[in-house]
């Protein structure tokens, strides 16, 4: 087996840093691998030429001391970021070839410490969505397959690409964007790490708005390691984002020491729902288990208002998505549809709206025209609002209790297959995010890391849920949790055009 | 509650988001769905509770003072318009 096979992050930069392998030997490793991959559609842009050049310059500086904290990482970004003469599209027609002039502020620091651009992730559009679904490059899809069938399944969403890239092996790492679980549920459903920082934690300068007071930037990475070292390179207050806060930014990674004796861990009582299937509970009891085991102190929790997250969610993020998305008009950037010559403007901003989004992106844009619209405003978006300060007072009660973290699944369900959920109802759908909107409407850090397989040999994980601008600890519990849990599985690639 | 046809048409030109007929049939048993299952909602009392719009901010003094700092790139904000002439956005023409 290749040195270079099943990278982690950490031990690329050892490898790198020793002289044993080469920044441009890893890129070209990766970009065939990407090249050979097509039928997962994980990417919808390769930056080729620009990774190389990076990788040379990477090769040149890798002696010297300011070469950076990433140097020589092959790294992959979710389409939602803006990266600087790279075409960024949020997976959506109304930003057809859009080339942003400036870079977002996340990616600007990965790149900073020399990391290197591989290319763009597929993504549910605008990030609305769990399947992948909605995007306008079609689904990314997760490479891991049940064991009863050869149905393509679902990655997940919004960050789908993000997760199939880095359980694939296409990447050392990936970015994705989390407005009500787009980082966790992708990477419980393929099988890798992925982490929501605390709302503030990191600039959202450059990335293309969904819902403004919930989306957060985050790593998805092979290993709870790997992302506390990105999250060490990502968090920060940046002046071109006023939501991001002056927080001191602790070492992360310096943190990891796996010692979890008497941590004192919530389980609530109402992430135990009636249809929930055993192989979720069973995940969930394991987790427990493992965790008691290692000297943590298991503390039964009840967070209410609960069940109100889901309805509150689809009131609050519409609305401001309503609200971010009035910006593409077919005027300044994107798409323009072509229009009769008696078309006024009124027509132009129809047309191109009507053409340019997809059906899903429509839908969200009316509920929250609707919530926002006299008449409705107070009943429903003032009642949304009211009812995310009772979710969040629900998880400051617990915290201030002494509680130092929360263990829940990710999701519901292990992955599902692609058309199966696209129904008539979309409301369907939204209930894939159970487990993880709590966390946005609450502005809470959380992990979600692979801990078992589902009894058709998908993987799935648990979730780790922290006070606000407390990282560290559900990354070491997390680093705990992944030791013990030892989940050392990786799909088979049937994917790879030999 | 449901959500008539009238009223998607309605809220489609609040959207400025030209609907098909079958559009306007589609959302309006979509969009009640999504607004029964909003209406779970009336079951909280709320009604000792004040509404804030970002709680997630822990405070407001990360505001930027209003100052210039920048400018005179002209080109760049142009060159992803559709169309454009002289320096500005072009649309078409507005007669009201």
């Amino acid at each position: 087996m290749s040195i270079l096979h099943n990278l982690t992050l950490s031990k690329a930069l050892n490898l790198l840093e020793k002289g044993e392998i080469t920044a441009v030997n890893l890129t070209e490793h990766y970009l065939k691998k990407i090249q050979n991959s097509e039928k997962l559609n994980a990417f919808c842009l390769k930056s080729s030429d620009l990774a190389i050049s990076k990788a040379e310059y990477c090769d040149k500086i890798m002696k010297s001391e300011k070469r950076g904290k990433l140097c020589g990482i092959p790294i992959a970004i979710k389409d939602i970021f803006c990266t600087k003469n790279q075409r960024t599209q949020a997976a959506s027609k109304i930003l057809q070839n859009f080339v942003p002039e400036y870079e977002s502020t996340v990616t600007a620091k990965l790149w900073n410490e020399n990391a290197i651009m591989l290319g763009k992730l597929n993504m549910d559009e605008f990030a609305m969505g769990s399947s992948n679904e909605t995007s306008i490059y079609g689904p990314a899809v997760n490479p891991w397959k049940s064991k009863n069938s050869d149905d393509d399944l679902t990655p997940g969403g919004s960050s789908g690409g993000s997760a199939a890239a880095v359980a694939a092996d296409l990447c050392i790492a990936s970015m994705g964007t989390d407005t009500g679980g787009s980082i966790r549920q992708p990477a419980s459903f393929n099988g890798v790490v992925g982490l929501k920082p605390t709302y503030g934690r990191c600039s959202r300068w450059g990335i293309i708005a969904f819902a403004s007071s919930l989306d957060q930037a985050g790593p998805i990475t092979k290993t709870v390691r790997d992302s506390a070292i990105l999250l060490n390179i990502i968090s920060g207050h940046d002046k071109k984002d006023s939501t991001s806060e002056k927080k001191l930014v602790p070492d992360f990674e310096a943190f990891l020491d796996d010692d979890i004796r008497g941590k004192k861990i919530g389980i609530p009582k109402e992430y135990q729902l009636n249809d929930t299937p055993e192989e979720i509970t069973k995940l969930w009891e394991n987790g427990i288990t493992l965790l008691k085991e290692a000297g943590a102190e298991i503390i039964n929790i009840s967070l209410p208002h609960t069940k109100y997250s889901l309805p509150a969610y689809y009131v609050l993020a519409p609305a401001e998505a309503s609200s971010n998305l009035a910006r593409y008009d077919g005027v300044r950037y994107g798409y323009r549809a072509p229009l009769e010559s008696d078309d006024g403007i009124n027509e132009l901003y129809k047309m191109t709206r009507s053409e340019g989004f997809g059906d899903e992106v429509k839908r969200r844009i009316m509920i929250g025209t609707y919530v926002l619209s006299a008449g409705f405003y107070e009943a429903y978006y003032q009642k949304a609002l009211k009812v995310r300060s009772l979710i969040q007072e629900d998880f400051n009660a617990v915290f201030s209790s002494g509680v130092d973290v929360i263990l829940t699944p990710t999701t519901p369900t292990p992955a599902f297959p692609l058309n199966s959920k696209i129904k008539e109802n979309p409301v369907e759908m939204y209930l894939n995010d159970i487990f993880t909107v709590p966390v946005n409407l609450a502005g809470l850090p959380a992990i979600s890391i692979p801990t078992g397989l589902s009894k058709n040999n998908l993987p799935l994980g648990l979730q780790l849920i922290g006070p606000k601008w407390n990282e560290q600890e559900i990354l070491n519990v997390a680093f705990r949790l992944e030791k013990e849990a030892n989940f050392n599985y990786n799909p088979i690639s049937w994917w790879e055009d030999k | 509650m449901s959500i008539s046809k009238d009223k998607v048409k309605k809220i489609g030109n609040l959207a400025k988001i030209k609907l098909t007929n079958d559009e306007i049939e589609i959302y309006s048993t979509q969009l009640t769905q999504i607004v029964d299952f909003m209406n779970k909602l009336d079951e909280v009392d709320t009604s000792k509770v004040e509404s804030v719009i970002n709680q997630n901010l822990d405070h407001h003094s990360n505001r930027l003072n209003d100052i210039v700092e920048d400018g005179n790139y002209v080109e760049k904000i142009l060159k992803n318009a559709p169309d454009s002439k002289e320096g500005f956005f072009t649309t078409i023409k507005v007669i009201e």
